[in-house]
């Protein structure tokens, strides 16, 4: 049986409109929906995400380690996660798919 | 020859690739989902081809490229999760290799285009500077601020999310967050400096507006709600009590609104407006890849027309 989240209050502020969505049962009632389907195709591109025309390199933004550290961590701390880290930091810039300074699940 | 780029459920992409079939439109629609299975692509002798059961298409012969939100490629591959990802990521730049190719104003819209234009705060910035008016808006992630903006506005504050509205859980219920007034009991009853939250002041709108901008085609389409409900945000009730009225747009914002497309690159897009009893256009924001085809098929527009012509008419 699927739950509606738990009732502890909302975590952010919009959260607090969160509301149960309305499936349509027309095709493109609105545009947004199909009869057939269960998942939203809003205005705004899901994909929207990648810069590359075929989303393929989104599984790959969490283990983005680019030239220019995002989280401002000097050289030396890097070097030192380097030691830590167990994955690839290959020459082809694995989250070059991503048009977005930050990336996004 | 059109490239349509798309997934295999779209309803958008059937429906324009079936009129534009039926108008004698020459197409390969390219599922990326599903083009693993039936189709190749090659490169030699320094051109690009895609292959199908039934042609050749090299990148040179494109003449145009319709961008219909195509998702990840999936693949058949056997072996573990990684090996399938770099099966993945292969086809991809594969595919991203051809596409490449093909120069970007054969592009409708170019994929980097929609990037640029698709970040709602950046859009008032620059809708402002193209002569439209916007909301008054405040991001913030503090509770005095909001308030002090919630009185100077005299209440009338909405809130709506910056990315999406539509949380979807596969194994649960999903839900929505439509642009929601913000009242005084909504003030303090959140952590509003967990998430940064946008607020706008709410226009008093008579009605809606959704422009569709397909190249030289700007297409106004009034909405008006038939019944109470829904006067914050038109999609509520999924629209069911909306009335569709084609209407003429002011030259003003046409034209502000064709010079903030031409400034992201957009060919193609669907932006949304308030008008207010005194007939001011209040731009809202601007989908590079909205929806659209709803408004053909309630039968108050002829976009697919647009579209065509734009395919047809590129050199």
């Amino acid at each position: 049986m699927a739950m509606w989240p738990a009732s502890t209050g909302p975590a952010t502020f919009l959260l607090q409109f969160e509301e149960p969505h309305q499936v349509v049962d027309a095709a493109v009632a609105c545009g947004t929906q199909t009869g057939t389907r269960t998942t939203e195709e809003p205005d705004q591109d899901p994909g929207i995400h990648p810069s590359i025309a075929c989303a393929t390199q989104t599984m790959t933004f969490t283990r983005e380690e680019g030239d220019q550290d995002r989280d401002a961590l000097s050289s030396i701390v890097c070097a030192t996660q380097t030691l830590t880290k167990t994955v690839e930091d290959p020459d082809q810039d694995p989250g070059i798919g991503s048009y977005f300074a930050i990336p996004r699940v | 020859m059109l490239l349509v780029l798309t997934s295999s459920a779209d309803e958008t992409a059937n429906y324009l690739c079936t009129k534009l079939i039926g108008a004698g439109v020459r197409l390969l629609r390219l599922d990326t989902d599903t083009c693993a299975r039936n189709v190749t692509i090659g490169y030699a002798r320094n051109a690009p081809v895609l292959r199908t059961q039934d042609l050749t298409l090299r990148a040179e012969d494109v003449r145009a490229v319709w961008l219909r939100r195509p998702k990840p490629v999936v693949v058949d591959a056997a072996g573990d999760d990684a090996q399938r990802a770099h099966v993945v990521n292969e086809w991809g730049e594969a595919l991203e290799g051809y596409l490449a190719h093909i120069s970007k104003d054969r592009w409708m819209n170019y994929p980097a285009a929609n990037v640029v234009a698709s970040h709602k705060l950046e859009q008032i910035t620059r809708a402002l500077r193209f002569g439209l008016t916007v909301p008054d808006t405040l991001l913030t992630q503090s509770c005095e601020e909001l308030e002090s903006f919630w009185r100077k506005k005299d209440g009338r504050v909405v809130a709506k999310p910056l990315a999406s509205g539509y949380l979807e859980r596969p194994k649960g219920v999903s839900s929505s967050i439509y642009t929601s007034r913000v009242g005084r009991e909504h003030l303090h009853a959140a952590d509003l400096a967990a998430c940064p939250t946008l607020f706008q002041e709410e226009v008093a709108k008579a009605f809606d507006v959704r422009v569709t901008v397909v190249d030289e085609a700007v297409v106004a389409v009034a909405l008006h709600r038939e019944e109470a409900g829904g006067e914050v945000d038109i999609r509520r009730d999924n629209m069911r009590n909306v009335h569709y009225e084609p209407i003429d747009i002011p030259i003003r914002v046409a034209t502000g609104l064709r010079r903030l497309l031409a400034s992201y690159g957009l060919r193609f897009a669907a932006a949304d407006f308030g008008v207010t009893a005194a007939k001011s256009w209040v731009f809202f924001e601007v989908n590079p890849n909205g929806q659209w085809a709803w408004l053909d098929l309630v039968g108050v527009t002829n976009l697919w027309q647009d579209f065509a012509h734009a395919f047809e008419a590129r050199p």
